[in-house]
């Protein structure tokens, strides 16, 4: 490529006449403690909360406290950079992060910036942080399904688009994995991800971005990561950037899924920042609006009227708990702030049960109207069935004992929990779901050695894939379960199933 | 930040303590005050030494008190900041009462920069811009910095107005040249 120099020289003459020479008048106060990620400033005495402020060496901070004589920010930055005496000016600007398609694919941190080393983001859009919920009458009730891809959630606890279900449980027991599996099954969808990680170390985040590059998902996926070693400041301000990059999606008529992974840590940053700017501890030393802090994020969460584009906002926050505590202070917060919650246990995990969900205490409080009505007639009385067969279970001990029905209701419920297992990273699409869910529920897994169960379920994805595709397709369309679809269903069951007898 | 709310409560109590007719005057020994402390910055080393006894770190206190129109009232206010350990905080009060005072006449003080000395006019016409932009009469507080190139610095305790020519080109610089 050719440089022309006077090509060159007219730009920098456009540059320089299109500058105004301009007074720059800004409202200041000084710092007189900083440590901690938070600094206290005098002066400033028309700050707003929530307003950001600028420190020397291009530091940003949020004013939280305004107090008598001085105001109490957080620090988006090195506190190291900044000391005592140095001059803090006004923005007049709420924080803001990029927004829009331009976002995809890529790892930001907690102020939108680009971690990924893929140079800036073009986008010209940005939205505040903090934005108020939507009303009532900007919304219309969770109509839509959202697939996770597990037989066990898509089947039993149902989530809607627009509905906000907490996925709660101890360490290691699958929490991510779940919030993975569904970002990844959202493949073949209109819906967009954004995942954030919140107090995470760097290589689990590493980890996570690699899983879904390799599973093709980054391509409809934005990563939000405030790991453990960034200030707490960040980690606070993480889901709530998270949230108004889902909400532009959301506001342009399109479907968006945000994962908030985890909020115990964000309330925990949220508790170091509160303490250190001196706010009154309350119950685990929680500030008293730690449930506020929770509330107006999951709020944000919604699915828009007709009239607004009908655009939604998933959001799936998940929340450790410690030694299956759920009636600690933060879980209980959000479980009463969601609209359900996928209970993961410690014991299912470790029986060999994955997703180790407990579904006698998980639940979907909406979602059952935005499920699909074939998953619902299949699924029927699944739910049950598992509750009865935990309750039998600790009798399975005494087999011989037992009356033909309990023996049979066991055996039922065996292979019913057998069929809802199901490896990481390989969701099923819905009509296979239905499928080995209705092969459980009309007994034709009954006679089958339960070690066969999953080979039978590979059986039967494979000659559904190779040979009914059509009767897969119907079934995704299909209003109700009629005579002719459920013999069609029969047919295949049989089937998959005489090859195992044999 | 405890520095801060302590000299503005001294400053306070000490200006409620003088009648406002006589605030003019209490401005002047405010300044002959300042004048001195940043002349002789020994002065409050001293009196703040922990080898000096009580009486001797009074005696002195009195005797800065000495030449000054409220003598008798300054002269408490030193022993109560002797007697505190608190001397050091003499320099902030004494700008807090300034402050106190001017802002009680609609005056403020502006600490002003500039590249290089300007002639009367020019300086009128910059303090033209600053009442006009502060709402109050200005009484300047002039140093001089050639790394401005040119145009103005102005600040008060709460606001910067920077007109100069460095601020400009490093906003063009900012606005205008691509960064990495």
């Amino acid at each position: 490529m050719k440089i022309h120099p006077d090509e060159v020289s007219s730009i920098i003459k456009q540059k320089i006449d299109s500058f105004k020479f301009d007074i720059d008048i800004a409202e200041t106060g000084k710092v007189v403690m900083v440590g901690d990620g938070i600094a206290r400033v005098f002066g400033m005495e028309n700050v707003m909360a929530g307003e950001m402020v600028l420190f020397p060496n291009d530091i940003y901070g949020m004013a939280l406290n305004l107090e008598e004589d001085n105001i109490g920010c957080i620090v988006f930055g090195d506190t190291h950079y900044i000391k005592e005496g140095d001059i803090v000016r006004r923005t007049k600007k709420i924080l803001q992060v990029p927004v829009g398609d331009a976002m995809l694919g890529r790892v930001v941190n907690a102020l939108g910036h680009p971690i990924d080393g893929k140079g800036d983001i073009k986008t010209d859009k940005t939205f505040p942080i903090e934005r108020k919920a939507l009303g009532v009458i900007q919304r219309q009730p969770v109509k839509e399904p959202l697939q996770t891809g597990l037989k066990a959630i898509d089947s039993m606890i149902p989530i809607g688009r627009g509905q906000r279900e907490l996925i709660i449980g101890d360490r290691q027991t699958g929490k991510t994995a779940i919030a993975i599996d569904t970002i990844i099954n959202q493949k073949e969808t209109d819906m967009y991800c954004i995942y954030v990680a919140i107090g995470q170390k760097k290589s689990s985040v590493a980890k996570i971005v690699e899983t879904l590059k390799a599973n093709g998902a980054m391509d409809y996926t934005i990563i939000v990561s405030a790991s453990a070693s960034e200030p707490a400041a960040l980690q606070y301000l993480a889901p709530y950037a998270g949230c108004s990059i889902g909400e532009y999606f959301r506001d342009n008529g399109k479907h968006a899924l945000v994962i908030y992974d985890d909020l115990s840590k964000h309330a925990v940053a949220y508790r170091e920042i509160s303490l250190l700017l001196r706010r009154p501890p309350g119950r685990e030393a929680y500030p008293g609006d730690v449930f506020y802090l929770h509330s107006r994020l999951l709020e944000r969460a919604s699915k828009l009227n007709n009239e607004l584009g009908g655009g939604s906002l998933t959001a799936l926050p998940i929340i450790e708990t410690q030694a299956d505590d759920v009636t600690a202070y933060i879980p209980t917060n959000v479980i009463s702030i969601t609209d359900g919650q996928i209970y993961l246990s410690n014991r299912l995990f470790y029986a060999g049960i994955r997703p180790a969900i407990n579904a006698g205490i998980s639940v979907s409080r909406v979602g059952g109207s935005a499920q699909i009505k074939l998953m619902k007639a299949v699924t029927g009385q699944l739910r049950m069935d598992l509750a009865q067969y935990a309750e039998l279970e600790a009798f399975a001990k005494f087999g011989s004992d037992l009356d033909k029905v309990t023996l049979h209701q066991l055996r039922r419920g065996e292979r019913l929990r057998e069929i809802l297992k199901q490896p990481q990273y390989q969701p099923l699409s819905v009509a296979k779901q239905i499928f080995i869910i209705f092969m459980g529920n009309q007994g034709y897994l009954d006679e089958i050695d339960i070690h066969k169960v999953k080979d039978v379920e590979h059986e039967l994805n494979l000659t559904l894939e190779s040979e009914y595709q059509d009767i897969m397709k119907e079934i995704v369309g299909a209003s109700k379960l009629n005579d002719e679809l459920k013999d069609k269903m029969h047919a295949v069951c049989k089937k998959v199933v005489e090859k195992f007898k044999a | 930040m405890r520095d801060i709310e302590v000299s503005g409560r001294y400053a306070k109590a000490f200006i409620e303590l003088i009648a406002p007719e006589d605030h003019a005057k209490l401005l002047e020994d405010i300044r002959g005050l300042q004048e001195l402390l940043s002349q002789y910055p020994e002065i409050i080393r001293s009196i703040d030494m922990v080898i000096l006894s009580m009486p001797r770190k009074k005696k002195l206190a009195a005797a800065l008190a000495e030449k000054l129109n409220f003598s008798e009232r300054w002269e408490s206010l030193f022993q109560l900041l002797v007697q505190k350990r608190r001397f050091s905080a003499i320099i902030m009060i004494l700008s807090r009462m300034e402050d106190i005072i001017l802002e009680e006449n609609n005056q403020i003080i502006v600490k002003l920069s500039v590249a290089r000395e300007h002639d009367s006019e020019t300086m009128s016409k910059i303090t033209r811009l600053l009442e006009d932009i502060l709402k109050k009469k200005v009484e300047f507080k002039t140093r001089i910095r050639p790394e401005l190139i040119a145009g103005f610095h102005a600040e008060t305790s709460s606001l910067i107005i920077d007109g100069s020519v460095k601020n400009n080109l490093e906003r063009f610089i900012k606005e205008k040249i691509p960064q990495n």
